[in-house]
This record gives structure tokens, sequence and C-alpha cells, in this order.
């Protein structure tokens, strides 16, 4: 039971974003995508659900992801995006939660399991509140909730979350987390979340994963691989880990670039 | 650590939550709303047939309706070979002209998207125009087509040819926004050649070439119907089959693959059925405007974005707008039938400038 993905490679309007990766996660853990701009770490997940072509092989649990229809991939992949502009739309959060286990469905009905499974997401991640609510009208960091929702509810084995915190607040931003890592454990799936706050990935990622250009410069657990010197080659930041809490937790502080990569950054 | 919080272990324990018993209501709701509009719009189609512009009685149109033995041979023609035509065409120009609108607007993603976006109306102007002016049609070729239906299916086969050809040019990895551009290019090409046909058209070809473009019930015959009716029949039940997937490409947009739609290949298949409907209806009566663009927004308005509502509520309004326009364009002129484009857009107009302002959607950003 695991993610695995083999020589994965993603060229786009002809040029390579992603170069031949090769990657595996284990079941019931979360891996951080980290990596600078550009690294194609957004390409990396967009390639997973189909919304880019990508090559190469990529299985979740055995089951091949890449070259499969867009229903086959929809039963085993969720996905958060970074831009929610479209959920603008005159459905409620409730509706929006079937909708999203409906898919390609023929039959026009809901099924009872399906308005169980809406409930039961709103409950978990605290948004009944919403349920009546349309998603448009409601604030960026309640609509990133639901997106999360709309992913989890169709029960994925592997989650993609492209910034998932990037609108919620202090408190959101903790909830929604501890939410989703007792989620994949509980789950048994396999979680992948970018990150731009180290922080959080330092806190809730079993493993990490730092992007370069295209290629992978290092993969291991979390507490090994999130260490200053990766940072320092991958973004080009002086940083210092911190335990905090007596070593429950590490924080990272960056202290200077030391390797600026345009002329604005230079002196 | 935050402690998750508590999911209910056992569906069957679970007490029905108040979203699930709100949403039950909505669909109730919105289920009357359905059958009320659909009821309204039997009455506009028996409100219409008995109204007409000859000097027919209520009772004897009625009487012939129910029992067309009872009635002289001269009421039964008007009734069944006049009148009837003329307003099932009018009922089938609402359902084909709204549905196709909601679909061009659903699938191009834009909210002033409408039948003609696409240069079908000029496109069949144009193909019309040629048979009118110089007798040239492709349907030459079709021995056995029946006389009246010569203008039509050159027209049809004209509206078909700009769908196809935007097709053709983006068959690749194309932008819902060149789509769209395309589509307003084909409009300016076919009507320059449009415009062309006019100039050297004689007086009399000229008059029945922009009478045919204004838009008229009266070309309407069992033969035109039908051709109307077989495309609806095929048109409709695709689109209600794909009412979910349709939801989906609303809300989420390119988005919708990730829930597992086949976003390419649902665009594909609507914008040809959008074409189909259209240009069908369209190369019968000419130009009936505003009902496409008007009747999803009201829909939209009266029972929101899922689509196992709106298609019908929005096939509804179409057919009550129409209808209705078809009766207010013989009442209007006493012993005159006015061409029911010109009535569909004056009376959309202002219904269309209503719905703008008070749509807070469109008039906060």
């Amino acid at each position: 039971m695991s993610f695995s993905i083999t020589d994965y490679r993603v060229t786009l309007r002809g040029k390579p974003i992603l170069k031949g990766l090769d990657v595996h996660v284990s079941s019931g853990r979360t891996l951080a995508l980290l990596g600078a701009n550009g690294a194609g770490k957004s390409t990396f997940m967009k390639g997973l659900c189909g919304l880019v072509p990508a090559h190469g092989l990529a299985s979740i649990n055995g089951t091949a992801l890449l070259g499969t229809s867009p229903a086959t991939r929809a039963r085993l992949i969720g996905y958060v995006a970074q831009d929610l502009a479209h959920l603008d739309v005159r459905l409620s959060t409730y509706e929006l939660l079937l909708l999203a286990q409906q898919g390609s469905a023929r039959s026009w009905k809901t099924s009872a399991q399906a308005r169980y499974k809406a409930a039961e997401l709103l409950e978990l991640l605290g948004l009944q509140r919403f349920a009546e609510s349309q998603a448009g009208q409601l604030s960026g960091g309640e609509r990133q909730m639901i997106s999360l929702a709309l992913a989890l509810v169709r029960s994925p084995q592997l989650l993609l979350l492209d910034e998932p915190t990037s609108a919620l607040d202090l408190a959101n931003q903790l909830q929604i987390l501890d939410a989703v890592s007792a989620y994949t454990r509980k789950q048994n799936m396999v979680t992948l979340a970018i990150f731009h706050d180290m922080n959080l990935a330092s806190r809730y990622a079993d493993d990490t994963l730092m992007l370069d250009q295209g290629i992978v410069h290092c993969i291991g657990p979390t507490r090994t691989t999130l260490n200053p010197e990766n940072l320092a080659q991958v973004y080009g930041v002086d940083c210092r880990a911190l335990n905090v809490d007596a070593g429950a937790f590490t924080a990272i502080y960056p202290i200077s670039v030391i390797e600026p990569r345009s002329q604005i950054g230079s002196m | 650590m935050n402690e998750l919080p508590a999911a209910k272990a056992m569906p069957g324990t679970l007490v029905l939550p108040s979203p699930q018993a709100h949403y039950s209501h909505t669909v109730w709701r919105r289920s009357a709303l359905l059958t009320l509009l659909l009821v309204l719009a039997l009455a506009a189609f028996i409100a219409d047939l008995i109204v007409g512009s000859g000097t027919l009685s209520v009772g004897d149109a009625i009487s012939g309706l129910l029992h067309p033995d009872s009635v002289d041979s001269s009421t039964r023609v008007i009734l069944w070979e006049l009148r009837m035509p003329m307003t099932l065409m009018a009922v089938l120009a609402g359902t084909c002209l709204s549905l196709s609108g909601l679909m061009m607007q659903s699938v191009l993603d834009n909210p002033l998207a409408e039948p003609f976006t696409l240069g079908i109306s000029s496109a069949a102007g144009f193909g019309a125009s040629l048979t009118l002016a110089f007798n040239l049609s492709f349907s030459h070729a079709l021995p056995g087509l029946s006389a009246d239906l010569i203008v039509t299916a050159n027209a049809f086969l004209f509206s078909l040819i700009t769908v196809g050809i935007i097709l053709l040019l983006t068959r690749g990895h194309v932008g819902l926004q060149a789509i769209t551009l395309l589509g307003i290019a084909m409009h300016f090409v076919f009507s320059s050649l449009l415009g062309l046909v006019q100039y050297v058209a004689s007086t009399d070809q000229l008059q029945s070439i922009v009478f045919w473009l204004m838009g008229s019930l009266l070309h309407a015959t069992w033969n035109k119907v039908a051709l109307c009716a077989v495309i609806a029949a095929i048109a409709i039940p695709v689109v209600l089959l794909q009412a979910w997937a349709l939801t989906a490409l609303r809300s989420f947009g390119e988005q919708a693959v990730v829930f597992g739609i086949s976003v390419r290949r649902l665009r594909t298949t609507m914008l040809v059925l959008a074409a189909l409907l259209a240009g069908a209806v369209t190369s019968v009566v000419g130009v009936i405007g505003f009902v496409g663009l008007v009747a999803p927004h009201v829909a939209r308005l009266l029972v929101g974005e899922d689509q196992r509502f709106t298609i019908g509520v929005t096939i509804a309004c179409g057919i009550i707008f129409v209808t209705l326009a078809s009766l207010a364009s013989k009442l209007i002129v006493p012993g005159a039938v006015l061409p029911i484009g010109m009535v569909t857009s004056l009376i959309g107009l202002p219904l269309f400038i209503i719905l703008i302002l008070r749509d807070r959607r469109l008039t906060s950003r």
C-alpha cells in the first residue's frame, strides 16, 4: 500500500518542467512538496490529476494513474487547487459536496451514502454553519476549507494539496492540518502537500521532498531532510533549525539570502 | 495537539442532519417551480392556438381542436394546417433556442454567450439568402427533399459549416476565448457575405431575404416542425443525462476533470448539440433573438445551478417566452402578424436590462 512514481515527466509548451522523477511514499504518510518558485511543484500535482499531460509511471496502491480516464482518477485522487476562482456559483456548500461525489454519474438521484458523507465532512472540518451558504459569497479561507472538503468527500487514496493553508488564519491552519494528518493516518491514504511555510512542513509532514528545477533534490523523513543545508541549496537562504518545547517541534528560521538569484536581489 | 472533531462512527446511527432536511426542501421547492412553469408553458401553448389573426371564434377553435370532425373543413384547415404548425414551431423555437443558449453559456463559460455566438445566425442567413436570391442550394443534391424544406436545408447546412470549421480549427488545446473569438470572426465573415448577396439581389429578392431574417413563424410547416422536433428529441435526453457533469463544469470549470468529468469531450458534445438546435430553428423561422440569452439567466435566478432543474426550467421559460411573443405578435396590430424575431427582441430587451441590474453578482464587480 503506497504511492509511487517512476520517470515522471511533464513538458509544457515544449519546455520540460519535470525531468524524470522517482518518488515513493508509504500509505498513511504526509509528504511535503517543497521547492523555490517555478520548481514544478504545482505542475507535479496537475499532471497526476490530469489537468496537464504527464508521462512516465504513477500508481496508488497498485492502480496506475497516468493515461487512465478522468472517472478512474477521480475515484483515487482528491485535489485542492491553489486557484479557487471557480467556486463562485449558485450552489450551496452541501450541494457542492453532493456534486463532488456524483462526478460523471448518469443517475439523477443522490445516494443516501453521498448525503451521509457530505454531512460527515461538514462536521469533520467544522463547516456545518456554511452548509447552506453559497461558496462564492464566503471568504477566501472559508472557500479553501470547502475546497478541502470537496477533495476529501470522495474518500480518495491520494490527496493532493496545493498550498492548502495559504488563505487561512493561524487557528484554521492548525485545525485543518491536524484534521488532514489525522484523516491521512486513519484512512491509510497518502497526502502530498505543497507548503511555503517551512514550519508547517516541519510540523505536519512525515516525509519531505525538495524539488529543484524539475528534479528531485532530496527526499526522506522530514526530521533529517528539512535541514539548513538542503534549504540553502534549494532556496538559497541561510536558515537555522531551532528546537521548540524541548525538542517536540523543530522550527525553521530564515536569516538571509545567501545566493541572490536575480539582479534585483544582488548587492 | 488539537483533537480531531468527533466523527459519527456508525452510518446507521446518524440522526438526519439539518443540511439534509434543508436540501430535501430545496429540491422539493425546485421541483414544484419546474412543474408550475411547465403548466404555464402548456397554458401559453393553448392560448396561442386559440387566439389567431383570423376570424375564428374561441369556441370554434376549442371544439375544432378537441373534435376535429365536428367543425367545417375551413376551420379544420386553419387550426391544423396553419395555427398548429406555427404554435408548435413557437414551442420548439423556445425549447431549442433556450437550451442551446444554456449549453453555449456553460461550455464557453461566458454569461453573454447565446445560440448565435458562434456565427450560426449569420451563416444560416447567408445559406438562406443564396437560395432566396439565386436559387442556389446544396439541397438540390437531395432529390427527395420536399419543396418547403429547400431554403431551410441550405440554411441548416451553412449553420453546421460554421461549427464544423470552428471545431476543426480548435482540435488542439485551444482556449475558450479562442473559440468565442473564432465564432465572432465567423459571424463577421458570413454577415459580410450576406451583405454581398443583399447588395446584388433584386428588389423582390431583397424583400424576401429581409423578411426571412426578421424571423417569422409564418414559414412553419409540418415538415419543418418535424425537423426541429427530431433534433430536440435527440438533444434533450443527451443533455439531461449529462446534468451532473454540466453542473460540475459550471462549478469547477477546467478542474471538473478532477471530479471525473471528461471536460473536452463534454464541451465538444454540447457545442455540437447547441449548434444543431440553434441551426435547425434558425433555418426554419429565421433569427429569433434574446430567448437563448435570457431564458438561462431567468432559470438560474429561479433554481440556481443544479442543472437537473436548470435545464428543465430554461426550456419552460423559453417556451413561455416565445409562445407569448407569438401571441403578442398576433394581437399588437389587429389583422396582421408581426415578425416574431422583432417582438422577442422588443420584449426581451427590457426584461434583460432588469435582470442585469437586479443581479448583484453582475453589478457588484
